[in-house]
């Protein structure tokens, strides 16, 4: 289109698996190991979605020339006939906290769902409250829902570069919303209980002046937080000298100055070092999505480049 | 250069060369499954049986929920930055437990293996052409029953199966009862009365019938306000423990704290313990959960020390005071034994290594023991151990005395690092490098004095024959002579009964059980005022019910979970 400045690409998928292998514990406990291998009868995952890839490119008369592109991403995967209520996965981390799952396979839901009690604030004496889905009066584990999945529902990208004569530009920003990231590592380190015995912690244990300093904090959607966010990636600005008209062409073919920043910037409503994170808490061989526990977020580097291609 | 480095590495490659052509193997040590006689396959099939109850005895398994969650023990969350862990052993204490509790899942995970190691036992043992085993599938078939009767005890349900490969049935309640008292009866016949203490006996399976018995009107109807005690079950009671009684195979130990030393798989109170003998790489976690994080009990090891774990609540130690009163209870030998001279004796601070033991019992106020200066223990100039007041070192608070306070509670003074009066019931193993493993002593699962108290209670409970009860009681008081003997009572309740098994038998993991038996799981004291009697069954492990959750109305969650 447009000459062949304007491309793109519309792509439609959509894969079915099935006899999904997974390590489970078996539903009688009695037996020689506490988790054995199945294939999963019936269960199927489906992932399927739309992609939209367009570029758009041009150049004017005087020599300034453009690009502008992006791709996005539309992601519905489901996880459908499972005959469990719940595959849990991802184990929580921190003292205390290891017995308790905060992924799961739930029939409907996406894989990577967070499956979790659902906080609802604070009772008259300072200690957390959980919703009581089930109606029988008490919130436990039966309460449990699904939450949002760590699996985005769109992923995208989009790049632009610029270039006149010798200067050129190009950024590069890419993002995903949709999703949800378990943050462990304030379930375990940021609680007020901790401040009250006189330990270290970070102001988000005080945030709520209602919470008792006897509270608990057991894995809960308390703690499941918003992980969508929009990163520029790399932005780089060069220049790439004339070394004819420098009078250096006899000995210099190029000569080339560049800075390069990289990770400059996340726009994110997560308050973790990095939202893009997967520390791995895999459960009995079945992977875990989205959980935060003790990362370490990304670097953010700049690099200054001088070359000179003899 | 290059030629001098060339020769050796020329005369090396030949050196190498010919002595691959030479390989003869000489087998200095290995084994094949196919070498085995039958004894040894047959002692390799029993031996994982048994080798689940180290770990199910261990410190924050059976031994945090059966004592934990009553006034026996109680967990606060030290100073701030030990035991923790998210609160779990103040929901144990008061009783909010749940089914995500890492302890109570890792107890259930080794009990439903316990159970399926026994069925391997029970499938391969009469394979094997043995003498050996009719006895070994007599106790893989007891030992399924025991492991079935502690789940049934914590959790509410047994499992039932006899072919690996099938579904177990589960049981509840009257069934599950008499589904453990037929297995323990049908291999009582076969079992042998002269084995180690480590392995269930005759004597030990009339024991654990008689401890069934007398709990069965729990089991039966575990919700129950009012347990009923047939009289037809006291009588059991009765007749399995003088069956133990009369066998003159048991003796009490003159010195109750030698019940719980190293190798004490020779004292003739034990009918069935934890094996945990020299080598067996057993556990002192038993010694080591509440002691001070600042006491080292051995002078060989610098490194060996306790943790501040839990405590007795102040309302236990009330029951000792005013049992007592005005005496001190010390007066009881259970409650103390004084080691080291210089808690009488403040000059007596030097001590040779060798004669260097802790104090047992429970341990009230200032502590004394070795000092620990840059890494190594201080010497007298003989040198002896120097032994001193203790501080707080290890918690950076060298001028803060150890001082076992009897106020213990979940409050930030009540949760300091030397709040509650400690129990030390076991001796610290004198091999324990870490104070954490190599544990030499036997733990204790039944002994003779508790085989009196079950007759005691069971004469009580029948036709309130106090005069029966009283004379059991007295005897084991009576026995301990190593020491002052504790005074003979004079009148006996059910009331006096509950006290006096936990001054026999404290932190022993029997209390939880016995305060179900005896309506007092929901009364209140230090930190619990939960009085639901839905909490006497434990919840079944999240995991276990997730995963049972392909078969519809299989693994049912206990009420109120």
């Amino acid at each position: 289109m447009f000459g062949g400045a304007l491309t793109g690409t519309v792509d439609y998928f959509r894969k079915v698996t099935d006899n999904i292998l997974l390590e489970v514990i078996p539903a009688d406990p009695i037996q020689p190991a506490a988790t054995q291998w199945t294939n999963v009868p019936d269960m199927t995952i489906t992932n399927k979605g739309v992609e939209f890839d367009l570029a758009y490119r041009h150049t004017t008369p005087n020599g300034f020339s453009y690009s502008v592109g992006g791709n996005v991403t539309f992601i519905n995967n489901k996880v459908e006939h499972s005959p469990y209520s719940v595959i849990p996965s991802g184990s929580a981390s921190g003292a205390g906290l290891t017995s308790a799952t905060i992924n799961g396979y739930v029939n409907g839901q996406p894989i990577g769902t967070f499956f979790l009690q659902e906080f609802i604030g604070f009772d008259a004496n300072g200690l957390s409250l959980y919703r009581d889905i089930t109606g029988d009066g008490i919130a436990n584990d039966k309460d449990r829902q699904a939450l949002g999945s760590a699996l985005p529902k769109t992923m995208y990208n989009f790049y632009f570069n610029l270039g006149y004569k010798g200067l050129d530009l190009s950024a590069n920003f890419n993002g995903v919303s949709g999703n949800k990231v378990y943050d462990n590592t304030a379930n375990s380190s940021f609680y007020k209980n901790l401040l009250a015995k006189g330990v270290n912690t970070t102001p988000a244990a005080i945030a709520d002046p209602k919470e008792a300093t006897t509270n608990s904090a057991p894995v809960s959607s308390r703690y499941l937080k918003d992980g969508k966010f929009l990163r520029m990636n790399n932005l780089s600005i060069g220049y790439n000298f004339n070394t004819k008209a420098l009078g250096l062409g006899k000995w210099v073919n190029a000569m080339r100055i560049s800075l390069t920043g990289q990770n400059l910037f996340v726009i994110t409503p997560y308050d973790g070092y990095d939202p893009e994170v997967n520390t791995d808490r895999t459960v009995n061989g079945i992977s875990s999505y989205g959980i935060d526990y003790l990362s370490y977020p990304k670097a953010r580097s700049f690099l200054l480049g001088f070359n000179v291609t003899f | 250069m290059t030629k001098k480095l060339f020769i050796p590495l020329i005369l090396s490659a030949i050196v190498a060369g010919t002595g691959c052509t030479k390989l003869n193997e000489k087998v200095l040590d290995e084994s094949s499954a196919t070498g085995l006689t039958p004894k040894q396959a047959a002692e390799g099939a029993i031996a994982p049986v048994y080798a689940q109850l180290p770990n199910i005895f261990l410190h924050t398994n059976y031994l945090a929920i059966q004592e934990i969650s009553t006034d026996e023990a109680i967990l606060p969350y030290r100073g701030g930055t030990d035991w923790g862990d998210n609160g779990i052993y103040l929901a144990m204490h008061r009783h909010t437990y749940t089914s995500t509790d890492p302890n109570l899942r890792n107890t259930w995970n080794l009990l439903v293996q316990g159970v399926s190691r026994s069925i391997s036992a029970l499938n391969s043992l009469p394979t094997l052409n043995d003498p050996s085993v009719k006895t070994f599938t007599a106790e893989a078939r007891a030992m399924r029953a025991y492991y079935n009767m502690m789940l049934l005890d914590l959790f509410g349900l047994v499992f039932v199966k006899d072919d690996p490969s099938a579904l177990s049935a589960i049981l509840r309640g009257t069934e599950a009862v008499e589904y453990i008292k037929k297995e323990l009866l049908a291999a009582e016949p076969n079992l042998e009365s002269g084995v180690t203490t480590g392995r269930v006996s005759k004597e030990a399976c009339w024991g654990l019938l008689a401890r069934l018995y007398l709990n069965s009107a729990a089991y039966n109807n575990i919700y129950g306000t009012q347990l009923t005690f047939a009289p037809a079950d006291m009588d059991k009671v009765i007749e399995y423990c003088d069956k133990i009684i009369s066998s003159n195979k048991y003796q009490f130990s003159p010195e109750y704290f030698a019940i719980f030393d190293d190798n004490n798989d020779t004292n003739k109170e034990i009918i069935f313990a934890v094996d945990q003998r020299a080598d067996l790489n057993g556990h002192n976690r038993m010694a080591y959960f509440s002691l001070s994080g600042d006491q080292f009990p051995l002078p060989d090891y610098v490194g060996a020390n306790g943790t501040d774990g839990p405590a007795i609540t102040s309302d236990f130690y009330q029951v000792w005071a005013q049992a007592y009163a005005p005496a001190d209870p010390s007066a009881d030998p259970r409650f103390y034994k004084e080691n080291l001279s210089i808690y009488s004796n403040p000059a007596d601070s030097c001590v040779p290594a060798a004669q260097f033991f802790i104090n047992r019992g429970i341990l009230r106020g200032q502590q004394y023991g070795l000092i620990r200066k840059n890494g190594v223990f201080v010497k007298c100039v003989n040198g002896s151990m120097k032994v001193g007041q203790l501080f707080h070192d290890t918690r950076n608070k060298p001028t803060q005395p150890v001082i076992f306070t009897e106020k213990v509670d979940f409050t930030t003074a009540g949760s300091d690092y030397p709040s509650g009066y400690r129990v030390s019931k076991y001796m610290f193993s004198r091999k324990s490098v870490s104070g954490r493993n190599f544990g030499e002593a036997d733990i204790v699962i039944l002994r003779l004095a508790d085989v009196y108290l079950m007759r005691a209670e069971a004469k009580l409970r029948k036709n309130n024959d106090a005069a029966g009860a009283l004379a059991d009681v007295n005897a084991i008081r009576a026995a301990r002579t190593a020491r002052q003997k504790a005074p003979a009572l004079t009148s006996m309740t059910l009331d006096l009964l509950f006290r006096e098994r936990g001054f026999e038998l404290y932190w022993e993991c029997l209390r939880r059980t016995d305060m179900i038996r005896f309506g007092k799981y929901e009364g209140t004291w230090t930190e619990k005022s939960d009085n639901n009697p839905r909490k006497r069954l434990f919840p079944i492990p999240q995991t276990a019910i997730d995963g049972a959750s392909n078969l519809k109305d299989y693994l049912k969650q206990n009420d109120s979970y």
